[in-house]
């Protein structure tokens, strides 16, 4: 590949000459961090409000209660949540009652299928079946993200061999992946080319991290490893150059001389893998492994990568936007936000043994997340966290809280034992991959495309699920208008209309008086299709 | 009568604007229900949008997917050892040959602008469609928009009653190797795809609701999500609004979709066909405003039998373009519509030991017509035996460069896709000039 991307070398320039003076993280004194086994929220806000001070500018107040057990409820289990779950949290939300429900979420199996069903997102576009099934053990196991990066890596755990074995036909693809979803950088922009002046990311940083896949090839759609074999680049001047692998440009692997297979090795090789290819099972790891190496390099990195990587991720899951952005651009001239707060999450994730579920606690119970989303005038700096960012929900979030919220209220109410309520909410996530998959998945940037505004105006289906499920039912059965429009509010929004919308409401009910079961259908029809209800906010 | 909200729409009140409706509602009373800065930005924005993308251009794509012999059609060797059993016949153009199977395009050759020296160095369907589709390889990191999202952004209004891309592909041959991705542009440009059967799904009213009913909700929808957009200056949240806002407008070209609405006499000039129809179809999306239509036509993939597939097929392209052509003229579309035939590659000039023709990318033809291209031209030629470009070589990416630049869009001009910019083409691939008007 020749050099085609002059914005590459713009942006490795930027590099070049930020790294003369070191990247970012170096210049944070760690001695001067909080100590690691300082409370998360604490620290998240101790550094989130020093930067607001700096900049003087005052944050939003804490959001409502019914907002934040939504929101809540959203992050953690992928659903909106239920009335009982905000009468119950709406009555007292004191700093202990905060804390309890936020461990009854954490602590309950629907985080695990709903963390789950993100890192699957995250590692395999949603698409592999087999990989989620392996990610449902596995946060249901409590493993934490370091063992999960590993198995991804080896592939020697079922279904986990997914995330090698799907992308083994394209190593290119392959090596950057792993770098951009396990290390927080793209580094395919020094595929094409080195330059004179960049001292730390080159064409060798980018070869030197396909190095580690150098020996992976495809059998039959799983990935085998051989012992042997070295990779080896044309620079821009058109030279061959060889390549020994190494973790985004630190020293190269040490490792064994390997020996060249002789043709009667090969052909032996020849004959196992075309029998395992056969038989559709996956070659064995070889007793030197350069990809489990990997692993070990990534974890023992001096400059932090894995860790930093995904608490920035899971920074940007919980609040819309990272520390550092973009996701793929962590590199040492990128500065973050807040680069001590990020150094010390990360810090604090490596001494937790990389638990994700703890990380995701610490941010959930901090002031920084609890912030109302309005603001008047115009708004402040996104990387202040001074205001939380509407968010669009994702494709599961929509349509299982659709479904949830189109039921008849009792079915989930509070005369329902909570094993029970459990049970059945967990039927409807099942019952929702569906609908779920007739919404986009949002990005960065995200724009809503027009066909859902159209499946759900005319589709049949979006019609007898949601205008015509047990809410409907259960509105028609009430006696009066202003009960039927608190009562939607109250199921689709989790929140009281107030007095101008039930006016705006009330006034549309009257005008259709002949038609009123009708009318009312399409005043629900504005709320689960209106923007309150599409994000979390 | 009913009496009627007086705020949601009744009868004649549907013709005005947004604007109008929510100043007509603070009249009314719920005032306090207004501040939709969000909105209001959203109008702005498509006001602007509308003068500088008002070119009026559209793209038609012939995809012929599995790949047509150009030997069979636009680059014929008749007398060759490669050149198979059919003759070559003149046309419009002196010195011009097409393969005898194309008479009627022989005849508009003076029209038609040909490219017979196209090098796409891949051979296989799924890479090489998606190549052709997106001007160039994806990178590792970066998936390339397919041409018709692309275009369907550049000459799209974000206020327009129609989509913006509209693809039939009713044949399930190489259809999953061209799954038209916008990528980074936004889902907004994904297309309206009609596999099955020509009205688009959800387009249609339910019976159980009335007209006056549908819009009237779908205002107070806006009416109440607007009230949440207040105070949260967000581009997700206007974009959610300008989704629902296009329902509408969309909904009011159903009857583009209704072929019975062509006469009878121009749905008997193109003939039968499903292609014939769709094409025709795609005629009447390109007269409404849609910027891109593709339509598929599959089965060219003749690895055995490749001339009795050829003299089956072959005819019924020349016949459908040639009255796509004509349609065009007749109508004045014809400077305004590029047409665009191609496959993801061409086929070998080696005839195999099965009378088939094999995947062949180092050198085989594209056609084009309309958008102002010089009618006639022929760019680029093959050796004497096809299995060499002698002159003129060009890949996906000029290609791509040349439609871009005939509909009015700078190939030049960079996205930015985080923070890196990513031009439309890759650098220092350009349009061919000698073919743009």
């Amino acid at each position: 590949m020749n050099a085609q991307f002059p914005a590459c070398l713009v942006l490795l320039g930027a590099i070049a000459e930020s790294f003369a003076a070191g990247p970012w993280w170096r210049e944070v004194d760690r001695a001067t961090l909080p100590p690691l086994n300082q409370p998360i929220e604490q620290v998240v806000d101790q550094f989130v409000a020093r930067k607001l001070d700096a900049e003087r500018v005052s944050p939003a107040p804490d959001t409502a209660p019914e907002t934040l057990i939504r929101r809540l409820s959203l992050d953690l289990v992928g659903r909106v949540a239920t009335r009982a779950e905000i009468d119950a949290f709406s009555r007292g939300s004191s700093p202990l009652e905060l804390r309890q429900t936020v461990d009854r979420l954490i602590d309950s199996p629907a985080f695990d299928r709903y963390l789950a069903q993100e890192l699957n997102w995250l590692l395999m576009d949603g698409q592999s079946t087999e990989f989620r099934s392996y990610l449902d053990a596995a946060t249901k196991g409590r493993k934490s993200w370091d063992a999960i990066f590993a198995d991804a890596i080896r592939g020697s755990t079922a279904g986990a061999d997914r995330f090698v074995g799907s992308r083994v036909k394209d190593l290119d693809k392959l090596s950057n992946d792993v770098s951009v979803l396990f290390f927080g950088v793209n580094v395919s922009c020094a595929q094409c080319h080195d330059h004179p002046e960049v001292r730390s990311w080159n064409q060798d940083t980018y070869y030197g991290m396909k190095a580690f896949f150098g020996r992976t090839f495809d059998n039959g759609g799983f990935a085998g490893e051989r012992p042997y074999g070295e990779i080896s680049y044309k620079t821009v001047k058109g030279e061959e150059k060889a390549v020994r692998a190494h973790f985004l440009g630190g020293a190269p692997l040490e490792e064994p001389v390997a020996r060249e297979p002789s043709a009667e090795d090969k052909k032996q090789e020849k004959l196992l893998l075309d029998d395992l290819r056969n038989r559709k099972l996956a070659p064995p790891e070889p007793a030197y492994s350069r990809k489990a190496r990997l692993i070990e390099a990534a974890l023992r990195d001096p400059e932090g990568y894995f860790a930093r990587a995904v608490v920035n991720r899971t920074w940007h899951r919980l609040f819309g936007r990272g520390l550092v952005m973009p996701l793929d651009q962590m590199h040492g001239a990128n500065r973050p936000s807040h680069p001590e707060l990020l150094e010390w999450l990360a810090l604090r994730l490596q001494a937790d043994g990389f638990d994700l579920r703890g990380l995701i606690r610490g941010l959930v119970l901090s002031e920084a997340y609890r912030r109302d989303s309005r603001w008047n005038g115009s708004l402040p700096a996104p990387g202040l966290f001074a205001v939380a960012s509407p968010r669009p929900l994702n494709p599961r979030q929509y349509a299982v809280s659709l479904k949830l919220v189109s039921l008849d209220p009792a079915f989930l109410g509070p005369e329902i034992r909570p094993h029970e309520v459990a049970k059945r909410i967990e039927g409807i996530e099942a019952g929702a991959g569906g609908l779920a998959f007739r919404f986009e998945r949002p990005g960065d940037g995200f724009q809503f495309p027009v066909d859902e505004a159209l499946y759900l105006s005319n589709s049949p289906e979006a019609r007898d699920q949601f205008l015509n499920g047990g809410l409907a039912r259960h509105l028609d059965a009430l006696p009066e208008a202003n009960g039927r429009i608190r009562t939607a509010y109250r199921a689709v929004l989790g929140r009281d209309a107030d007095p101008e919308e039930t006016g705006t409401v009330r006034q549309y009910l009257e005008s259709r008086a002949d038609r009123p079961q009708e009318a009312m259908r399409q005043v629900l029809w504005a709320l689960l299709t209106g923007s309150e209800f599409r994000f979390n906010h | 009568m009913t009496p009627r909200f007086p705020g949601f729409c009744a009868t004649s009140a549907h013709d005005i604007s947004r604007r109008a409706f929510l100043s007509h509602s603070l009249a009314v009373g719920s005032g306090a229900l207004l501040g939709t800065a969000g909105a209001v930005h959203a109008l702005d924005e498509d006001s602007v949008n509308a003068a500088l993308r008002a070119t009026g251009k559209s793209v038609i794509l012939l995809w012929l997917a599995g790949g047509p012999s150009q030997l069979e059609t636009w680059d014929p060797k008749p007398g060759r050892p490669t050149g198979g059993p059919f003759a070559s016949i003149p046309t419009s153009v002196p010195g011009v040959h097409l393969g005898e199977l194309m008479p009627e395009m022989a005849r508009r050759m003076h029209k038609l602008t040909l490219i017979r020296s196209v090098n796409s160095r891949d051979a296989g369907h799924g890479t090489a469609a998606e190549m052709m589709l997106r001007g160039r390889k994806n990178e590792a990191a970066l998936m390339y928009p397919d041409i018709g999202c692309l275009i369907a952004k550049e000459l799209g209004r974000a206020d327009s009653k129609v989509p913006g891309y509209v693809s039939f592909y009713s044949q399930t041959e190489g259809r999953g190797n061209t799954n038209a991705t916008p990528s980074f542009l936004g889902a907004q440009y994904a297309p309206m795809i009609l596999n099955d059967g020509m009205m688009p799904p959800n387009l249609s009213r339910l019976a159980n609701i009335t007209s006056a009913d549908h819009r009237d909700r779908a205002q107070l929808r806006d009416l109440l999500s607007a009230r949440f957009a207040d105070n949260r200056g967000l581009e997700a949240v206007r974009s959610h609004a300008s989704a629902y806002a296009r329902v509408h407008g969309l909904m009011s070209s159903e009857p583009l979709f209704d072929i019975a609405q062509e006469p009878e006499s121009i749905r008997q000039r193109y003939g039968p066909s499903l292609f014939g129809q769709q094409v025709l179809m795609a005629r009447r999306m390109a007269e409404a405003g849609v910027p891109f239509i593709r339509v598929a036509r599959a089965w060219w993939d003749s690895h055995g039998q490749n001339f009795e597939t050829h003299q089956e097929m072959v005819p019924e392209l020349d016949h459908v373009m040639a009255t796509l052509m004509d349609d065009l003229e007749q109508r004045g579309m014809l400077e305004s519509t590029l047409v665009l035939a191609m496959g993801e590659f061409g086929r070998t000039p080696a005839i195999n030991p099965s009378l088939g023709r094999d995947h062949f990318a180092a050198a085989w033809s594209v056609a084009m017509f309309g958008a102002g291209l010089q009618g006639g031209a022929v760019f680029g030629r093959t050796d004497p035996d096809g299995q060499t470009v002698a002159e003129g070589e060009v890949g996906p990416g000029e290609i791509f460069a040349t439609v871009l630049a005939a509909v009015g869009i700078d190939p030049e001009k960079e996205y930015l896709v985080g923070s890196r910019p990513v031009p439309l083409v890759n650098p220092g691939i350009k349009p061919i000039r000698s073919l743009l008007a």
